[in-house]
């Protein structure tokens, strides 16, 4: 795609985040809300399954320790929303970070298998210490979240937070991929040992990509705390990692728009499904599925190459 | 505390032999096809959800539910891989396309039986027939001697198959090297499509004996999937015997780890262990059938 492509699709983008809560309901702003959450793990994950060629199933813990974090600091311990935050995600990466350099030594279906566990590990026990988590019960009353007394105590207030949070971090990872760490990470997704011979320092890579990506599902599920003024583990369980993995299939696994792509459409689907809701985790099955076999670079990757065939 | 030990020992090695069948079931697979069968717990759960549906929901005798669903599971397990394998196989798709569309998979079978068939848990009645076996302090059941007769059966059976028959040296074959394999003339997509009928069939012959134990719903398979996946690891991916011995030894660990340390967190314990056991050991405790490179792992 030519040079000019993603400034204007970020000027587009960002025009329609900022004008679609003037048009649309409240229904529609909560729902965009839901996909931005999602968007910012996806764009996480983007960089680490899509970019870096590591498959993680254990985000969706991540998005919980993020949550649980700022549920319980600000509850609490009555911190600020702001401090619990940062507080939640930098904990989150360190999680992160002890547990993924020495699991990052596994490939392919070993690391998938690996997180997963790891993310039933977490799910299990948030749902059962119930002297820290609460439980089942969860970790009612969670706050507004609050900058210098602004408080975004409306849906609209927290859409047009969680979207600019989310269309920064969407920034931060186009700028990521076109650095030097980028570049690194795209040749060690393409083949490591060439990667390693060409001097990128392999292992440190994928542990920094590895708890970026948790920072990013941290953040989301810190922001989500936020958004129901409630925790509970049952959110976070599978199904979210399978919306997650459904996302990133069919937007376009390792392209720069993908998550995004993703994230927005699914998130409606599963929304809008009302009585049918039953049906949910069986059609985000099949699209991911689905994409797999027919739109293996997904909607992105597909009209990449319809643009590239247009032009010659 | 101390004097249920051998109950818990006897209790581990049920259950740790399910876990071993399971293993089998991901040794099979991958030694065919050096794939990782993310799908094989949910196997374990359509054997006993089936069989529940058609003993409950269509009435048939025990025997005949239980053929039925086994029947059922293989072919699911065929077109598992016809319809989401093949094509990716022969596309020589990335590896990472295998594990994100088995995943899809076992999203897909236990949302269809929780549709299809019924959200709740459910049991089926002890099959009987087989006598109680009394070893010193411990009863094992009859339902637990069925389950640890038919390991042993499918031991000894997959151990012959793999040394002695040319079928079993042509699946052996196509994981240690599919485009060798190929010009020796083995038909190397039908030995994918027979190893997921046989890991399927397995699946759903350790999930018919299994339920009475306890209890399946159609949410069960991730927990079978990832205890399976750690016995194989544990007897070195691939080695039959290792899986089942690997099977045995978390059955084990299980039992006395919820006994002594706590129940409270339930599998959380299991997956920690085979957390530990990835970090220290990832290559397992057995010789695995096709070695692995360190850098396969």
């Amino acid at each position: 795609m030519s040079h000019w492509a993603t400034p204007v699709g970020l000027v587009v983008l960002t025009g329609a985040v900022i004008a679609l809560p003037l048009l649309g309901s409240l229904f529609v702003v909560t729902v965009m809300i839901l996909a931005g959450l999602f968007t910012i793990v996806a764009i996480g994950l983007n960089l680490l399954v899509g970019y870096a060629g590591k498959i993680s199933f254990g985000h969706n813990a991540f998005m919980a320790l993020g949550a649980y974090g700022t549920g319980i600091l600000t509850t609490r311990f009555e911190w600020s929303p702001v401090l619990a935050l940062v507080a939640a995600a930098a904990g989150t990466g360190l999680v992160a970070l002890s547990v993924g350099a020495p699991i990052l030594r596994l490939r392919g279906h070993y690391l998938a298998m690996v997180t997963l566990a790891l993310g039933q590990i977490v799910i299990i026990v948030s749902t059962r210490w119930t002297e820290v988590t609460g439980g089942l019960t969860g970790v009612p009353g969670v706050p507004d979240f609050t900058v210098l007394g602004f408080a975004f105590d409306t849906k609209v207030k927290m859409y047009y937070l969680v979207w600019g949070v989310t269309l920064a971090l969407f920034l931060l990872s186009f700028r990521l991929i076109d650095s030097r760490f980028g570049r690194a990470l795209r040749a060690l997704g393409a083949h490591e040992a060439a990667a390693e011979a060409l001097g990128v320092p392999v292992v440190r890579c994928r542990v920094q990509v590895f708890v970026l990506s948790a920072v990013y599902a941290a953040i989301a599920g810190s922001l989500y705390a936020h958004f129901l003024n409630y925790v509970n583990g049952t959110f976070f369980d599978l199904p979210v990692m399978i919306q997650l993995m459904a996302m990133l299939v069919v937007g376009g696994i390792g392209t720069r728009w993908g998550p995004i792509v993703g994230a927005v459409p699914l998130m409606w689907v599963s929304q809008s499904l009302g009585r049918y809701a039953d049906y949910s985790l069986l059609i985000f099955g099949l699209l991911y599925g689905g994409a797999l076999l027919f739109l293996p670079r997904g909607m992105c990757g597909a009209l990449a190459s319809w643009v590239e065939r247009q032009r010659r | 505390m101390l004097n249920l030990v051998p109950l818990l020992l006897a209790n581990g090695i049920v259950f740790g032999a399910i876990y071993g069948i399971n293993a089998v079931g991901f040794s099979i697979l991958y030694n065919s096809t050096n794939i990782i069968n993310f799908t094989q717990g949910e196997f374990v759960m359509l054997g006993g959800m089936l069989t529940y549906a058609l003993y409950e929901q269509a009435h048939l005798p025990l025997w005949l539910a239980a053929l039925g669903a086994i029947a059922a599971t293989t072919a699911i397990g065929l077109l598992v891989e016809r319809l989401a394998i093949r094509p990716l196989w022969r596309r020589q798709a990335k590896d990472w396309t295998y594990v994100f569309m088995l995943f899809a998979v076992a999203t897909v079978l236990p949302n269809l039986v929780m549709l299809l068939i019924s959200r709740d848990a459910h049991t089926l009645p002890a099959f009987g027939g087989a006598a109680t076996l009394k070893l010193g302090s411990v009863t094992f059941t009859s339902q637990a001697v069925w389950v640890l007769a038919l390991t042993l059966v499918i031991a000894v059976a997959l151990h012959g198959f793999y040394n002695h028959t040319l079928l079993g040296k042509a699946m052996k074959a196509s994981a240690v090297n599919a485009r060798a394999a190929a010009w020796m003339g083995i038909p190397v997509e039908r030995m994918v499509a027979l190893s997921f009928a046989l890991a399927a069939l397995l699946g759903a012959l350790g999930g018919i004996v299994f339920t009475p134990l306890t209890s399946t719903q159609f949410n069960a398979g991730v927990s079978f999937t990832l205890k399976g996946f750690g016995a194989a690891i544990i007897g070195g991916l691939g080695n039959i015997t290792g899986a089942i011995v690997g099977g045995l030894m978390l059955g084990i660990l299980e039992a006395l780890s919820t006994a002594f340390i706590s129940s409270l967190y339930g599998d959380a314990v299991t997956y920690a262990i085979l957390f530990v056991i990835l970090l220290v050991r990832p290559t397992g405790f057995f010789r695995p059938l096709v070695e692995l490179r360190e850098q396969e792992i």
